[in-house]
């Protein structure tokens, strides 16, 4: 390259004459260590490092150094991403962080800096175990979360938003020690082609909250969750393709597993509640507290009273919409009706003779007189 | 048909005006977003590219049109053989006009030359390479070393 230098760069620096959006991606294109050692080029150089839209951070370069270079490290780490909060980071990846001198604590506000400004990738790969980490990862890729849990034995709190689907068919997530998962995904038309082949598996044996939004996907294994006590489960189906896009298969591999929640949010498309029902497929022994809405709005009960029929101990039932084409069972009254329910909740009713209907039909049918002493209305009037 | 063998005409900033197939013009997002506003019925004056860096990415993005077809291995070797052959003082020129441009492959790949430069030097052999100019006082230079002393810790 020296050679075939022209005569007149040896005379010009034009490369620090480049705009800072392209010196800074340049430099991220440098190992960390390169690009910092830049700074002392000369005064148009000294911060640009500062900026990076994408930092790569090998701990392996810090490796044998003394503890004064350690410190030294940390202490750029800190006011690298704590400090100079204006720039985007892009991308963000840590490697091996098992090293003499640096602590957990520090990676932990390392990793969690980038992730809330923003980061779309994290790919974090850690050189042993992780005792604690952010309890929220935002626009991460699913191969990072996978190895994240796998290095992470005491993880309890994972949260995945907008997770990318493209070339995933699988999306896994095993632990032995979470807690609380969510995991919310876009809804628009090319996440549901994404979604028609993908595979949810899920080994969470200690998991106490699930909250899942998203469309169906092809299948769920869902392992044991025998801890599981709250669920907050909102499924999106496409209305028009009508009753046979359920896969109801897979929708009944999800609810099996829901088996023994006490509390269950369900957001679910009005057509998919009677199928459930209808196929009888598990009891919710231990559900109290039951929130059921239809993600269109267009829900007119149907299934409902079918659907309580499984939950034999439910106390509190809360609802949208009661219309006039529900149909009391006469027979067959379903048992928490009888026994259980002390409180009913209706949003947005729209239909007062129906919901008058409803109220007559649960006050009725309570074995003991002010049983359901707890009647709740309320209307949302745009 | 009149639409896929329609030029886009370009001014070089010393007056020289080149045809390029849209097909390869648009490789340029600056002038497809032209070309899509209609803007682009003219000759196009391009104020800081001269007539050899125009042609240059211009042979560059016909290149790549011409390739679609080829393996990417194959298309990473004649970006290789591309760049390789380009002085610092031409690459300078190439960043300018690819950002003007906005030719994100060509900007890729001339930032990423110019990483590989740097890669591996340390700042004195940066400064001869460059001709940087070192513009920072003995004491300033020292605050820096010493702020980020891992990065200048050189194992030799």
């Amino acid at each position: 390259m020296a050679s075939s230098m022209g005569k007149k760069a040896k005379h010009d620096d034009r490369i620090s004459k480049l705009p800072d959006s392209i010196l800074s991606r340049v430099l991220s294109l440098l190992p960390i260590k390169d690009a910092v050692s830049t700074s002392i080029l000369s005064t148009r150089w000294r911060h640009l490092y500062a900026y990076l839209p994408s930092l790569d951070v090998d701990f392996h370069l810090l490796r044998r150094s003394p503890p004064h270079t350690v410190v030294s490290f940390t202490n750029f780490m800190d006011k690298l991403l704590f400090l100079h909060t204006e720039g985007r980071i892009e991308q963000f990846q840590l490697h091996h962080t098992n090293i003499l001198g640096i602590n957990d604590s520090d990676v932990l506000g390392w990793i969690s800096a980038p992730l809330w400004r923003g980061v779309k990738e994290v790919d974090l790969v850690f050189g042993r175990c992780f005792p604690m980490l952010p309890t929220t990862l935002l626009y991460t890729n699913s191969g990072a979360v996978k190895r994240l849990l796998s290095s992470c034995p005491v993880l309890e709190d994972l949260s995945i938003s907008n997770c990318d689907l493209r070339n995933i068919t699988s999306l896994e997530i095993s632990s032995p020690s979470l807690k609380s998962l969510t995991l919310v995904f876009r809804c628009n038309m090319r996440e549901l082609q994404l979604f028609s082949s993908l595979d949810i598996v899920i080994d969470l044996p200690s998991l106490v909250y699930l909250k899942y939004r998203g469309f169906r996907a092809y299948s769920y294994s869902l392992g044991n969750m025998p801890s599981l006590v709250t669920a907050d489960i909102n499924i999106s189906v496409r209305k028009s393709e009508g009753q046979t896009i359920y896969r109801i298969h897979a929708l009944v591999e999800l609810f099996e597993a829901l088996g023994n929640v006490k509390s269950l949010c369900l957001t679910i498309h009005p057509e998919a509640l009677p199928i459930l029902s209808h196929k009888r497929f598990v009891a919710f022994q231990n559900l109290l507290h039951l929130e059921i809405f239809d993600r269109l709005n267009t829900w007119k009960g149907k299934g409902l009273f079918e659907f309580l029929e499984f939950s034999p101990n439910l106390q509190t039932l809360v609802t949208c919409k009661v219309s006039n084409e529900v149909s009391f069972p006469m027979e067959g009254v379903p048992s928490c009706i009888v026994y259980q329910l002390k409180e009913f909740k209706v949003i947005d009713f729209d239909d007062e003779s129906s919901l008058f209907e409803m109220v007559t039909y649960i006050l009725n049918n309570a074995y003991s007189p002010g049983q359901a002493h707890n009647i709740y209305f309320s209307s949302i009037e745009v | 048909m009149a639409s896929t063998l329609k030029k886009i005409i370009l001014k070089s900033c010393d007056g020289k005006i080149l045809e390029v197939e849209e097909a390869v013009a648009v490789q340029s997002q600056m002038i497809k977003n032209m070309i899509e506003d209609d803007c682009a019925n003219e000759e196009i004056p391009l104020p800081d590219i001269t007539g050899e860096i125009l042609s240059m990415i211009i042979e560059y993005c016909k290149m790549h049109v011409d390739g679609e077809n080829n393996s990417n291995n194959e298309l990473i070797a004649r970006d290789a053989d591309f760049i390789t052959r380009v002085d610092l003082n031409t690459l300078y020129y190439l960043i300018v006009a690819a950002n003007f441009l906005n030719v994100k492959s060509l900007l890729d790949l001339t930032c990423q030359r110019v990483a590989d430069i740097i890669k591996g030097k340390s700042p004195e052999e940066i400064r001869l390479t460059f001709n940087i100019k070192n513009d920072f006082t003995p004491e300033e230079e020292e605050e820096i070393r010493k702020k980020n002393a891992w990065a200048f810790d050189y194992k030799d």
